[in-house]
């Protein structure tokens, strides 16, 4: 139900509280492959002409009643800078995603923040390692943690495998809605996987990255 | 260079939208100063064409006649794929065949549709010499029509510089571009970086350039190589004696790999300007190779060895390989986030001296403490060097500094060194070269034992 949200939220006409997410990042990431992970998003996408984007409405289930993310995804802009002001604004949450195979995506993860946050000042962003079912990574989880320099949220996901397919959108919609312990209560219906990735590689995963946000950072720096 | 000096037309830094009006009024206000028979160049790079606007450029494009450069990067940002499509279509069916020397299709959503749409340029500009692909969205469908159209007519190519980067490429693709390196004889500037390549699609980009005889730079940056990739590089290097620059930043090299490349190197008859070898997990056991490498090669201009792990003895025994006063060439120096502590620095600054080119040196993210780097600094003053800027961001971390004795066994072992050496001339420095090259390569010998088997020529 609608008034178990916080105010701040769009409704779709049917009282389901809808957010707009932007989701950017370098081309060949997999942004638009994980967008489409979700059956219903790919269903109901709308085309808007005006700023050369695709718009994909993601119902999640929650305990406290659906939510819908809009999600945003860049129809093929290439390159960051100006130009993107339409696409930014209102946005009230975000998702970077970069391609743990291209150190260069990760390198560029600084200028869609920059980018991102000049429009929209203070959203909750998450980032996100896309293809870690990949075993030759270039970018491994020490060497990710421009999300802390930042504080964002940060997580490793596998698109063509599902893994982790949600957790973006749990973190995000905790955020906006404002309550810690929101939970999914029904799965989303995802197009089947097309890699598996076994228990013990992301156990491994997991500890990795949990030994790399271990890890003191120096000082602020916006180096990546 | 065959590019005839002229005017460059280019529109101002505001990426934008671009309206037939708007356009219309920066033409009219540019072609009112120059005449349209001195631009040689034109970048249309940061305005978004809609169709109305490119049909206009591409009424004004042919009445260019001595147009050799054109830059179509980034002229579709944000229009919908069928609109982005017609913009590139009608840009590129603008000009006379085989009037470009230069072409850059970067930063457009192309894939395999909007190379399709470029079809007419690609096919029918023969005498082009430099292409340029960054940051288009090019898997291997798109590169294999690329290719197709770029050779169609069959070869060779006038290709001397060509250029892809951050693209989906794939090992599947990389394959795709082979026939393309096979048909361009010419070329001398390589750069295939980011493009998600492993080593199963390096090997064949590698073997593509027996060839590429006059090839000068070669970037194969943010790819996997490993090993395997490196091997089949070092046994190319006998055919590319012309190579003054290579990237391999971020190869996934690893001690084993960069030890093949620099044998490899060493015993070829290249002459390295710029050797990038950052990123690659390298310790200091690839120092020891590298100091014996970088001992011959002395037209070293450019030396980045940064986010590598070779602590103050690598850069101790890499300092004492540049101490023969034989790199007078050498103007930077990359030793960022190395596990560098005080020691290793002051073994570093102490060859300044010798190094007269030197102007940039990267020390930031190490573990230098505030108060040694506080001493650094004023050495360069002292030794006349302060021309030499050096980087000290981020240092000091609080983890793994040196130990004391660490740094003491160092400071003697660089004191003996520096007493050695300190007051030598620069000519009785050169004479003795030849000694110091021997005494370290009897240092060195032990390490490159065993390697004999790396290269099968």
């Amino acid at each position: 139900m609608a008034s178990h949200f916080q105010a701040g939220a769009q409704t779709d006409g049917t009282n389901v509280p809808t957010f707009k997410i932007i989701l950017v990042g370098d081309g060949g990431v997999g942004k638009t492959t994980f967008v489409k992970r979700h059956l219903s998003g790919e269903f109901e996408k709308k085309y808007i002409a005006t700023v050369g984007v695709e718009v994909h409405p993601l119902k999640f289930h929650t305990n406290r009643g659906p939510i819908v993310f809009n999600v945003w995804d860049t129809a093929g802009q290439e390159k960051f800078g100006g130009l993107r002001d339409g696409y930014y604004i209102q946005g009230q949450g975000a998702i970077i995603m970069f391609d743990v195979t291209s150190r260069i995506t990760y390198k560029n993860v600084a200028n869609w923040h920059r980018d991102l946050v000049r429009v929209c000042e203070n959203i909750p962003i998450v980032l996100v390692g896309n293809k870690v079912d990949v075993k030759d990574r270039k970018v491994k989880a020490k060497q990710i943690t421009f999300h802390r320099k930042k504080n964002l949220q940060y997580y490793d996901i596998s698109a063509k495998s599902n893994y982790n397919f949600e957790k973006p959108f749990l973190w995000l919609a905790r955020k906006l809605v404002g309550d810690p312990n929101l939970v999914f209560v029904e799965a989303p219906a995802l197009a089947p996987a097309e890699v598996h990735i076994d228990d013990t590689y992301k156990a491994q995963m997991e500890a990795e990255l949990q030994q790399a946000q271990n890890v003191a950072l120096p000082d602020e720096d916006d180096d990546m | 260079m065959t590019q005839q000096s002229g005017k460059v037309f280019c529109f101002d830094s505001i990426r934008e939208r671009l309206s037939k009006g708007k356009l219309e009024e920066i033409f009219s206000e540019y072609f009112d100063k120059v005449d349209k028979n001195e631009v040689v160049e034109v970048r249309l790079g940061g305005k978004s064409f809609d169709l109305e606007a490119a049909q206009l450029a591409a009424e004004i494009l042919p009445t260019l006649v001595n147009l050799r450069a054109v830059s179509f990067a980034d002229v579709i940002a944000g229009r919908k794929e069928e609109e982005g499509h017609g913009v590139l279509r009608v840009l590129s069916s603008s000009l006379e065949s085989d009037q470009l020397y230069e072409l850059d299709l970067s930063d457009n959503a192309l894939g395999a549709k909007g190379v399709e749409a470029c079809k007419k340029i690609l096919s029918e500009q023969k005498k082009l010499q430099v292409i340029r692909f960054c940051n288009n969205g090019l898997a291997a469908d798109a590169i294999q029509l690329l290719v197709s159209y770029l050779l169609e007519g069959g070869g060779p190519t006038s290709l001397k510089t060509i250029h892809f980067f951050n693209n989906l490429m794939e090992s599947e693709g990389a394959r795709k571009v082979v026939p393309l390196l096979e048909l361009s004889p010419e070329l001398e500037d390589l750069k295939l970086a980011s493009l998600r390549v492993g080593q199963e699609g390096i090997e064949p980009v590698i073997l593509a350039l027996k060839n590429t005889t006059l090839l000068k730079a070669l970037d194969l940056s943010d790819n996997i190589l490993g090993n395997r990739g490196a091997e089949s590089l070092g046994r190319m290097f006998p055919s590319l004696s012309n190579l003054e620059t290579l990237i391999l930043r971020d190869t996934s090299l690893g001690d084993k790999g960069a030890r093949t490349i620099l044998l490899c190197l060493e015993r070829s008859e290249i002459r390295l300007k710029v050797l990038d070898i950052s990123c690659n997990e390298l310790t200091i056991e690839s120092c020891k190779i590298l100091a014996k490498f970088v001992m011959r090669q002395t037209s070293l201009e450019r030396l980045l060895v940064e986010e590598n792990e070779i602590g103050s003895k690598g850069v101790a025994i890499l300092a004492k390989a540049l101490s023969s006063g034989a790199h007078s060439k050498l103007v930077e120096l990359n030793l960022a986030e190395n596990s560098i502590g005080a020691a290793g620095a002051k073994a570093l600054f102490s060859v300044f001296v010798k190094l007269k080119s030197l102007r940039k040196v990267n020390l930031s993210g190490n573990w230098i403490k505030q108060t040694a780097i506080e001493q650094l600094e004023e050495s360069l003053a002292q030794m006349n060097r302060t021309e030499v800027t050096v980087s000290f961001s981020d240092n000091e971390s609080e983890e793994e500094e040196e130990t004391e004795e660490e740094e003491e066994e160092m400071n003697d072992s660089l004191e003996n060194f520096i007493g050695t050496h300190a007051n030598m001339t620069l000519e009785t420095c050169n004479h003795s070269k030849n000694e110091e090259v021997d005494s370290l390569e009897n240092e060195f010998s032990k390490v490159a034992v065993g390697n004999k088997s790396v290269i099968h020529n």
